[in-house]
């Protein structure tokens, strides 16, 4: 009798076991398929985001050092670096930029047009002005020939106070109206 | 019965007791170890997961980023050839570069007006080839991607190449001033 008792114990015993390994089987397959549908969800919410992030941070690097060129005086390598920023940015899906809805161009785009304005008003019209102008022109309805001139003085003005930003675009631009005036 | 055999049974039933007792501090062991096992499952298992999906994403990104900068370089060899004089060469580079981006899926740019510097320039050669007579086989078949991926650009694409020839008229007006 103790023989058969406790046999049946360590079947029920056994079977309590299998039952366990089971249900820690089944936790393992259905959180492991949560989690995935999870995971996609957050992937579809995290990629634009962290997209749009790390392109910014990579876009606002490279006008950083396009500024730094600008601020050392050399304008070929500052607009060539601007120009890739802008284009690697546009390709990015982060210019246009989306806030200003394509109504006017950013800050960046300004300053390239100008820095080949500039350069074109002295008589050098830059290896890849002609695919930027058509961009703009192109992008923002509002741009034209007639209203460049307004464009940079608006630019300059935005930048007059801003202690070593742009400082030689300026004074270059400021010297350049001068003349014209004149 | 004689005493050894009840001596031998005792033992024998003593060990089966033994063995009953056995499998239940087994048991209790298999379910410590498993809710130990789930525990350690659900505090891991999503923090593995979230970071395998940050490295894809970050692959995923610097893979584009690697494909577009590719596609920058490529451009700018075929300006720095147009520049050198070799407007033949510098249209093959621009075209293998548009292709490449193309299969690629950095282009054609998704919600805006504008192609690509590339695809401008390239478009002006073709067009400067068209007007010295000499019609690159290229030609239209590129027009056509320019149509169907940029309507709106490719419409007022002679308005454009008119509004820079009164650009260009301009700043040389004004530049010698």
């Amino acid at each position: 009798m103790a023989v058969t008792g406790s046999s049946k114990r360590r079947y029920f015993l056994a079977l309590g076991c299998l039952a366990c390994i089971t249900l820690v089987v089944w936790h393992f397959i259905n959180r492991s398929k949560e989690i995935q549908r999870e995971m996609c969800n957050l992937r579809s919410k995290l990629e634009p985001i962290q997209f749009k992030v790390f392109s910014l941070d990579l876009y606002s690097r490279d006008v950083f050092q396009a500024n730094s060129l600008l601020r050392s005086g050399n304008y070929k390598e500052a607009i060539s670096r601007l120009e890739d920023a802008i284009e690697l940015a546009r390709m990015l899906g982060i210019v246009p930029n989306p806030v200003l809805k394509g109504d006017a161009p950013g800050d960046d785009e300004m300053l390239l047009m100008s820095l080949y304005y500039q350069e074109a008003l002295q008589g050098r019209i830059d290896d890849g002005v002609q695919e930027f102008w058509v961009y703009m022109v192109s992008t923002y309805p509002n741009f034209s020939t007639e209203s460049l001139d307004a464009w940079s003085r608006i630019f300059i003005k935005r930048y007059a106070g801003r202690s070593g930003t742009h400082d030689a675009l300026q004074e270059k631009a400021e010297s350049l109206m001068e003349n014209k005036a004149r | 019965m004689p005493a050894t055999d009840q001596r031998k049974a005792g033992t024998i039933g003593e060990r089966v007791r033994q063995l009953a007792v056995m499998p239940g501090i087994v048991c209790v062991f298999v379910w410590l170890a498993c809710l130990w096992a789930i525990v350690l499952y659900d505090e891991y298992y999503p923090r593995a997961q979230m970071a395998k999906l940050c490295a894809e994403l970050d692959e995923a990104w610097a893979k584009k980023v690697h494909a577009c900068q590719g596609y920058l370089r490529q451009v700018r060899r075929a300006r720095e050839l147009l520049l050198s004089g070799k407007r033949g060469d510098a249209i093959v580079q621009l075209e293998e570069a548009i292709t490449l981006a193309q299969a690629q899926r950095v282009i054609p740019l998704r919600g805006t007006r504008a192609p690509t510097f590339g695809e401008i320039l390239l478009l002006r050669l073709y067009d400067e080839e068209a007007a010295e007579g000499r019609s690159l086989p290229g030609r239209q078949s590129f027009w056509r991607y320019m149509e169907s991926a940029y309507p709106e650009f490719s419409g007022k694409y002679s308005e454009y190449k008119r509004l820079w020839d009164e650009f260009v008229e301009h700043v040389s007006r004004d530049g010698s001033k």
